[in-house]
């Protein structure tokens, strides 16, 4: 995989996540495409390049992501996305050779799954440091409880968006230097 | 010209574990954290800031303008000043009638309050959700500073700079998260032949996490669902007195609390909702007193 390529379009990701997919918003969050292009590096590079574009992915996710703690001073907490990424590469490695690639629906499936996955890490860690006393409340006010259903609402909706952009990443496949070939690739 | 990941698991394992210590590590540990998310920021700000054009072109404020926009938006920010400036002043008024007001704050009367407007793009948001504080593009360069406060349409509160801004960036956390602690509000009642001055109601909201506030007024008190409700808490910038913070959307009765009600305010423009927004920063050649205002969480 050429990793130039990866970094443009994680970045690139990273920032549509934060300003242009709010406009899809539902319920109280908006779809994600970072799932998908985990997902995608998932379904076509060796094992270790997908874990570590996964905590890539993640890491971006965490640097963009601004909380307050209790007096009002912004942190970025690096590792719940990286983690939650790296773990979701982790659900998508065991069924890439199972799934049929050539189905749209298959991407949608696997990045909803990824986007939950991910979510459960992000939730759990939080979770963790609530215990230790932390004046942080990620999770605006809501239980984890609560979370984890917007977890879920946001997987779905990551799914959804996974179907029209999916596309266009498969379009871009020939670029990415996946050294797997033509013959692992979806072809839509 | 494929390149080949780093394949060493050791290296895997290693950094796995360098995530979990600093997913778990203290808060106060992590201040360098802002300085590379900075960076970031620096890269995905072009990108983010076309998203964000794209988003407001798609899907414009809620009362975009359709007549005669220009003319309309022109007085609808004239309207929106004024008005509050008049509220400010009643506020003002009430406090010199009730002789509660100490030296400071008499100063700050001659002072006034003074500011330019700075128009900012959110060039940043929470890629996960609809919360949290949103990353603007101008920072110490254009002279914002900590505490500023953000608006939108003249009038309408949005939240206010956290943390000593970057050079050309800054964080705005909006003014219904919760970290800003309660806020003290007011409602406005208009005058009628009965009552040609009716005296302010003072609200303490409590943030909620549907992005609405909550207080509670005693039975009797003057308030309709649609009153505007203005920000008249000390804590806060001169700049931010008076602005307003949202309309009442319910009045509910308490079972708990007969005498009391309960009043849901929500805000008339959502931070998340908007592409662009206005900072009150100090003059460039004088200042309010910034310097003197409570810096926020002071309150805490």
């Amino acid at each position: 995989m050429r990793w130039s390529v990866f970094l443009v379009a994680a970045l690139l990701v990273t920032a549509l996540d934060g300003s242009l997919m709010g406009l899809f918003s539902v319920g109280g969050t908006a779809p994600s495409l970072a799932p998908l292009l985990v997902v995608f590096v998932a379904m076509h590079a060796p094992r270790p390049t997908a874990m570590w574009a996964g905590m890539l992915v993640g890491l971006l996710a965490d640097l963009s992501t601004p909380l307050v703690d209790g007096t009002l001073r912004p942190i970025h907490l690096i590792g719940p996305a990286a983690l939650g990424y790296l773990f979701a590469v982790n659900l998508v490695l065991p069924l890439r050779s199972m799934v049929l690639r050539r189905n749209p629906l298959t991407l949608v499936v696997l990045v909803a799954l990824a986007s939950f996955g991910c979510g459960l890490v992000i939730t759990a860690i939080w979770t963790a440091r609530s215990l230790l006393g932390e004046s942080i409340d990620p999770f605006g006010g809501r239980s984890a409880a609560g979370e984890l259903a917007l977890v879920s609402l946001r997987g779905a909706l990551s799914g959804a968006a996974a179907l029209p952009m999916g596309w266009l990443l498969m379009k871009s496949a020939p670029i990415w230097g996946f050294q797997s070939g033509g013959s692992r690739m979806m072809r839509w | 010209m494929a390149r080949s990941a780093p394949q060493s698991s050791r290296w895997l394992i290693a950094t796995v574990a360098v995530l979990l210590v600093l997913s778990l590590a203290p808060a106060r540990w992590l201040g360098w954290t802002s300085d590379v998310a900075a960076i970031l920021a620096m890269a995905t700000a072009p990108a983010g800031h076309l998203g964000n054009a794209l988003r407001a072109r798609l899907r414009p404020p809620p009362d975009a303008l359709s007549e005669d926009p220009r003319a309309l938006e022109a007085a609808l920010l004239n309207r929106n000043q004024y008005r509050s400036l008049w509220m400010a002043e009643r506020l003002r008024s009430e406090e010199l009638v009730q002789q509660l007001e100490d030296i400071r704050l008499a100063e700050r009367f001659g002072a006034g309050t003074l500011f330019d407007p700075l128009l900012a793009d959110i060039v940043g948001r929470r890629p996960d959700a609809l919360r949290g504080p949103v990353r603007l593009n101008v920072g110490r360069a254009a002279g914002v500073r900590r505490g500023d406060v953000a608006v939108f349409r003249g009038a309408h509160l949005l939240g206010r700079i956290v943390e000593e801004p970057d050079l050309r960036g800054s964080l705005l956390l909006p003014i219904t998260d919760g970290a800003h602690g309660r806020l003290h509000a007011a409602v406005l009642p208009d005058p009628e032949d009965a009552d040609p001055a009716p005296r302010s109601i003072a609200l303490l909201l409590a943030a909620q996490p549907d992005g609405t506030f909550v207080a509670d007024v005693d039975h009797d008190a003057r308030v309709r669902t649609g009153d505007p409700v203005v920000l008249n808490d000390p804590a806060w910038p001169e700049t931010a007195r008076g602005m307003i913070v949202g309309e009442i959307e319910s009045i509910d009765r308490r079972d708990d609390q007969p005498l009391r009600r309960r009043v849901r305010v929500r805000p008339r423009y959502g931070l998340h909702e908007l592409a662009t927004v206005v900072l009150k920063i100090a003059p460039r050649g004088g200042g309010f007193e910034a310097a003197d205002d409570p810096a926020p969480g002071d309150r805490r």
